[in-house]
């Protein structure tokens, strides 16, 4: 019995050490591994694409970055709640559609913003109100919506992209216009970015979204309006993504019913390789901001080394793999805090239906990343079009 | 079977090594950052022996434990079983070497049968598949052996605590346990469900069955150990004969101090002024007719067995859970509460039975903790964390919260300092009628004190509280009035000069008179 023991102990040491070995070396990082993945990254591109670090460069990337950043921005709060926004990227959609059609019918600029805002608005509480009123899983409620609102984005201009010739400073401003030297949207995008910072330490709307994913039950027991906070976030979530479809609409002049293909899962990415944990009560702005930044530098690079976009999906998905095992296991450590605090357990170790369900609904989001990521390349090119404009 | 279940393998054991105690633990020392866990500790364990582990919280019992079951690994020390010195690579290993721990959070898998989860680790197969009726048959053994009638084919989620605790337990016996460990068996169950599980531990040590057994009661530890061991600051403080210490001796071993046993006091605070009055209250099925009143300064006893409704009352009153009849005045006017949010905005305040899930933020850190209810209750728009730690730093002060670095999650602190860190929250939001559910289970000796002290303080300020405890002494010693549920109704209310633990179990159990 006893040699049985140690020797399956031996078996199933090697992966498990690797693993063990990576989240120590994380731990002695602690804060700074963020930075030094940075750092990694920064040699490798040096080595591969030095004209990276060209100024016009740098400042495409940050232009890149900034549409899955501001999405990223609302997916942050959504997440630190427990919950999760699949819609974000046919919110998009409908605000980018709503949005040509309001120019197109002759309104004002400022009036197709503020339609787009309240468009992806009024998509988050309807996102809201089915996790917070009707006690719908935000996976299942968002995956609906997300479905749905493609369908709205299509309805409103028969299928096909609706084409606008408006000029004004704001579609300038958040398209591909400069503010100070800087890109416009990447401005548009810290500035939101500060804001969700300032709203997430310095609320109590901020409180309560991690109050609420550390342990609904204890928010609710200590008085936080748990819908009203829910809802909140949702519709900031969605609100964003209106903003965003602002965005990739002004930057194109162009409503696409078919954008923001990925965008949700390019957010949740950032979301996540910026340290948020899945399972809510853990994490922060600032992660999302380096995680957004993260992922448009990469893809730069791969655009600048002339790597396949099929094989940019792969190394995507490493980086992603790679950035949740450098990254805290904030997760697995909530979930696991009463028997082993020092050692993280893999989620497959876990003997725990309920506590686990979360973290294996976070696999279920890679694996189904991976999955969208083969079926989703016809919108890719469209991706694509844009990195080659800017260069 | 039962007689059969420990294999001949320890039968060989008992001939060629019996002078060897069956599990030998030397030196054993851990450090956590910032903390030495552990310091040079010994422990032995023989076949057929208990040896109740005590402590308070924070002297290292709960790191003991993981070591013993192999979560996590001693930086020093030695770990022998049946004389070989064995190292654990993860729990895996302790299970197969037969050390079951049973922690006081069960890990069983809720959406299974009993007969799945008692057998989860080795499931019969019949042609490569799942022999189910045996599996049946086999799960039955193992639950009959553990003394109980539960249908093995029922889900988990369906068992009270006390039968979940006994699937644990017999799930170990499947893996032919010989050593087993019980953090804390007691604290989740009722007074009738504790005779159960002692008379269950002391079957399985007449059948040579090694037992560790944590306890916060002493009481327990002279009824059920025949050895005890004592940590305090990660050092073993004592150990020895049950039979050689009393109750004194082991408290001042545990604290290091006398104990101001807690003693009942006259209290000159008691106003007659109304706070909280519920009248007829009722939830269908649950609770039934329910009266009473808090006065300011009044400590209101609220016992009974547990599943008598104390707790779902306490809920009901504080809008966590819905009410069919009665109605609530709070400061003499009627009012409806409905949702937590409400009643914490009109000043009362639950520390809920289930700290960790359900009382404190495991994943913030102490000053939102603390913040979180006035927060909400003065519906400010914007929270500081400058402030709030401001607030923190003076509760941390008054209550003896011990905390290391005031930013570190609170899943860091012992059970006592996260109870203090709830109690800390209501009054920091103004309450004038505070609830408490069981307010020091889980907690050891010296908080417990505390934590009563507290509550003292919190009636001199004119705050009335509705206790509600399983621990008689705690009801006696803290109360003014002592009401007794059974079966969801009052069946008693006793003024403290009257009331007796004989008393007060005798209603509590359905009797009429004592």
């Amino acid at each position: 019995m006893r040699d049985n023991a140690l020797h399956s102990t031996g078996r199933l040491s090697v992966l498990n050490r690797l693993g063990n070995g990576l989240r120590a070396t994380s731990r002695r990082l602690g804060p700074w591994k963020l930075v030094a993945s940075v750092v990694i990254v920064v040699v490798a591109v040096v080595v591969f694409s030095p004209e990276f670090f060209q100024l016009r460069n740098l400042l495409n990337v940050s232009r890149q970055s900034s549409i899955v950043g501001v999405a990223a921005v609302g997916m942050t709060l959504v997440i630190l709640t427990g919950g999760i926004d699949l819609s974000v990227g046919s919110t998009l959609a409908v605000s980018a559609v709503t949005v040509a059609s309001v120019l197109n019918s002759g309104h004002s600029v400022l009036l197709a913003a503020l339609a787009a805002l309240g468009v992806g608005a009024a998509a988050g509480a309807v996102n809201g109100i089915g996790v917070a009123h009707l006690g719908i899983q935000p996976f299942v409620m968002t995956l609906a919506t997300m479905v749905a609102l493609r369908g709205v984005a299509l309805r409103i201009t028969d299928g096909g992209p609706r084409i606008f010739g408006s000029e004004s400073a704001l579609l300038d401003i958040f398209g591909s216009g400069d503010v100070m030297g800087l890109p416009g949207p990447f401005v548009a995008f810290l500035v939101l970015a500060a804001l969700g910072w300032f709203v997430l330490r310095y609320t109590a709307f901020g409180r309560y979204l991690f109050a609420i994913g550390g342990s609904t039950e204890a928010a609710r027991l200590s008085g936080v309006p748990i819908r009203a906070t829910l809802v909140g976030a949702y519709m900031v979530s969605g609100a964003l993504a209106g903003v965003a479809g602002f965005m990739t609409a002004a930057r194109l002049s162009v409503g696409d019913p078919s954008g923001g293909g990925l965008l949700e899962l390019d957010a949740i990415a950032a979301v996540v390789i910026g340290g948020t944990s899945l399972a809510g009560g853990v994490g922060g702005m600032i992660g999302t901001v380096v995680g957004a930044l993260l992922l448009a530098a990469v893809s730069n690079v791969l655009n600048l080394a002339g790597v396949s976009p099929f094989d940019q999906f792969i190394v995507k998905g490493a980086i992603i793999v790679a950035a949740v095992l450098v990254g805290a296991r904030a997760a697995k450590r909530k979930v696991n805090s009463s028997t082993d605090r020092d050692r993280a357990e893999p989620w497959w170790r876990t003997d725990r239906f309920r506590s686990d369900s979360q973290s294996t609904a976070a696999t279920a989001v890679q694996r189904s990343q991976t999955e969208h990521s083969a079926s989703g390349l016809e919108k890719y090119p469209i991706n694509h079009e844009l990195e080659r404009e800017q260069l | 079977m039962p007689g059969n279940h420990l294999g001949t393998q320890t039968l060989d054991l008992q001939s060629d090594r019996a002078s060897e105690p069956l599990l030998k633990m030397r030196g054993i020392s851990k450090l956590y950052p910032g903390v030495q866990a552990l310091r040079n500790v010994d422990l032995e364990l023989r076949q057929g022996e208990v040896v109740a582990l005590i402590g308070e919280n924070g002297a290292g019992k709960s790191t003991l434990l993981k070591i013993l079951a192999g979560a996590t690994t001693p930086d020093a020390g030695e770990l022998h079983i049946d004389g070989e010195l064995v190292a654990f690579q993860g729990p895996g290993d302790a299970e197969k070497l037969g050390i079951a721990t049973v922690y006081q959070e069960f890990n069983l898998f809720q959406a299974l049968t009993v007969a799945e989860n008692v057998l989860f680790h080795n499931m019969p197969r019949r042609f490569g598949v799942i022999d189910w009726a045996r599996a049946r048959e086999l799960a039955q053994t193992y639950m009959d052996r553990v003394g109980t009638g539960i249908d093995v084919s029922r889900r988990v989620a369906e068992l009270s605590v006390a039968e979940r605790q006994m699937v644990e337990i017999a799930k170990a016996l499947a893996r032919d346990a010989r050593v087993l460990v019980l953090d804390e068996p007691t604290a989740v169950l009722g007074g009738s469900d504790v005779d159960e599980l002692f008379r269950i531990v002391r079957d399985l040590r007449a059948d040579g069955v090694g037992v560790i057994f944590v306890s916060h009661r002493l009481e327990e530890v002279f009824g059920l150990a025949d050895r005890f061991v004592v940590l305090k600051d990660g050092e073993l403080a004592g150990q020895g004969d049950v039979g050689d210490a009393d109750h004194d001796s082991l408290v001042s071993m545990m604290v290091g101090r006398e104990l101001d046993q807690a003693s009942h006091r006259v209290r000159s605070s008691i106003r007659e002024e109304a706070l909280l009055q519920v009248e007829g209250l009722c939830r269908h099925g649950v609770f039934e007719d329910i009266s009473f009143t808090v006065n300011a300064g009044e400590v209101v006893g609220l016992a009974g067995l547990r599943g008598a409704g104390r707790t779902e009352v306490a809920r009901a009153i504080f809008g966590a859970d819905p009410l069919d009849e009665g109605r609530i005045l709070l400061h003499g006017a009627p009012v409806r509460i409905g949702s937590p949010g409400r009643a914490v905005a009109r000043g009362i305040g639950l520390v809920p039975e289930e700290r960790k899930t359900q009382g404190i933020l495991t994943n913030l850190s102490t000053p939102p903790n603390i913040s979180l209810a006035r927060t909400a209750k003065t519906r400010r728009l914007l929270a500081f964390p400058r402030g709030e730690r401001r607030i923190a730093d003076r509760h941390i002060r008054d209550l003896g919260i011990r905390i290391p670095r005031v930013d570190q999650p609170t899943i860091q602190l012992s059970g006592g300092n996260q109870q203090k860190v709830v109690l800390a929250k209501w009054l920091e939001a103004d309450v004038s009628v505070l609830i408490l559910d069981e307010p020091t289970r889980g907690i050891d000796v010296g908080a417990k004190a505390e934590v009563y002290e507290t509550i003292r303080d919190l009636c001199a300020q004119g705050i009335g509280v509705l206790l509600i405890s399983s621990e008689l002494p705690e009801v006696l010693a803290l109360s003014d009035r002592i009401l007794v549920m059974y079966r969801g109704r009052i069946t008693a209310e006793l003024p403290a000069a009257e009331a007796s633990e004989e008393r007060i179990a005798s209603y509590a159990v359905g009797g009429a008179r004592a």
